[in-house]
This record gives structure tokens, sequence and C-alpha cells, in this order.
């Protein structure tokens, strides 16, 4: 379904997000491996155990500040965009297709006589 | 879900993700180092098996930590666009979307006055 385009650049916001978060876990895992090197005493490993650090703080820093001003204006467009309550939608206009296709033949053979 | 509780969820991961990768650095040197620890726990009068195993289970503690920490983040992205897809105020439909229902009516009494022939009212 065509989404207008304030929720597709939403959407595609929250998806650098997801990436964001995933690169959390990445800079995490870098900085355990290059722990466990520094423990196995490769001590030349220290400058990159620390930028390894410094990326995860950054962007754990960056995804959450950008998670938050998405709550934001998730906050903002209720009211005006988005509806203040949850509605459990199912399957709406699905049909539409299939009435449309069976008043057209309806038409075709009553409405011509 | 309302925003104050996501913007709760969220204050709280984070914190619990900022903490959790300190944790692990600290933990990764408790076995050869927990006589010069800050004292925070009991490990100098017990023996290094006992320390090194509360270590293990202190790491895997905050790794859990760590990765449910994201993936509740990941839910918050989720549950955002789940309503932003979802809760939209429904458009007015425009002219190609909506049903004539009085040339439905129409179209009805024809057929059946086809079939079973008009019908005196």
């Amino acid at each position: 379904m065509p989404q207008p385009d304030s929720v597709k650049a939403r959407l595609a916001a929250l998806d650098r997000i997801d990436d964001e978060l995933c690169a959390v876990l990445q800079h995490a895992q870098a900085t355990i491996g290059a722990l466990a090197e520094l423990k196995r005493g490769h001590a030349a490993l220290q400058p990159q155990l620390e930028q390894h650090v410094r990326d995860y703080y950054r962007t754990l820093e960056h995804s959450t500040v950008a998670l938050r001003n998405e709550i934001r204006e998730l906050d903002a467009a209720v009211g005006t965009q988005l509806l203040p309550v949850n509605i459990g939608k199912r399957a709406v206009g699905q049909d539409q297709e299939k009435l449309s296709e069976q008043l057209a033949q309806m038409d075709k053979y009553v409405g011509s006589m | 879900m309302s925003n104050q509780v996501l913007l709760d969820k969220l204050d709280r991961t984070t914190e619990s993700l900022s903490q959790a990768l300190a944790q692990l650095v600290k933990l990764s040197s408790i076995d050869r180092a927990s006589a010069d620890s800050d004292g925070d726990n009991d490990g100098t009068t017990d023996s290094i098996t006992s320390v090194a195993t509360n270590g293990v289970m202190m790491v895997h503690a905050h790794t859990t930590q760590l990765i449910r920490g994201v993936q509740d983040l990941l839910v918050i992205t989720r549950a955002i666009r789940e309503t932003w897809v979802l809760g939209q105020i429904p458009k007015k439909n425009g002219d190609e979307d909506a049903i004539d229902y009085e040339k439905c009516e129409r179209l009805l009494e024809k057929a059946m006055d086809d079939f079973f022939g008009p019908v005196a009212l």
C-alpha cells in the first residue's frame, strides 16, 4: 500500500535507527574482541580498543537520541495524522477490487438492457 | 503503547546498555585481579575458582543484558513503525473508490425485474 511521503520519511528514519542499533552490537563485539586480544598480550591493540569503545558509545548515543526524536514526532502526529487510539485494523478494503469487478459485470449484463 | 511508556523504556534501556559494556570490561579482569578490585565483592576471601565462576556468570548476565537491550530498542522502533503504518487517520476515498450506491440499487432493481418480472407495488 503506498504511504504518504511524510510517513515514508519516518519509516526511512526508523530503518536507519535499526541499522545503528545493530551497529551498536557490532561495536560491542569488536570491543570485546579487541579486549580479548589485548589480554593475550597484543598491547598494540590498545588504541583500537579505545576506538571501538568510542564507536560503541557514539553509535548508542546517536541511535537513542534519534529514537527519542522519533517518539517525539510520533507524539506530535497523534491527532493530526494518526489516530489517538489503538484500533485493531483488519484487512479493510481488501474486497474492494472484487466488489468493483462484480459491479462492472452487473453493469455490463443488466445495465445495458 | 503510549509514548510516555516508550520514552521510559528507552531511558531504562539506554542506561542499562551504557553500563553493560563497562561492566563486561570490568569483569574481564576479575579472575586475576580480584585482590585489587575496589572491594565491592567478597572475592578476596573466596577461592579463585569461585571468583572465576562468579565472573563467568556475571559476564553471561551482562552479555544477555546488552543483547536484550538492543532487542528492546528494536522492538520500540517496530512499535513506532506499526503505529505510523496502521494508525493513520483514514482519508476520504477519491471518486474512483467510492461506490455509487444509487446506481447499485437501480441495477439490482432492474435485475430483479428481469428475473422475476415487474413487481407491482
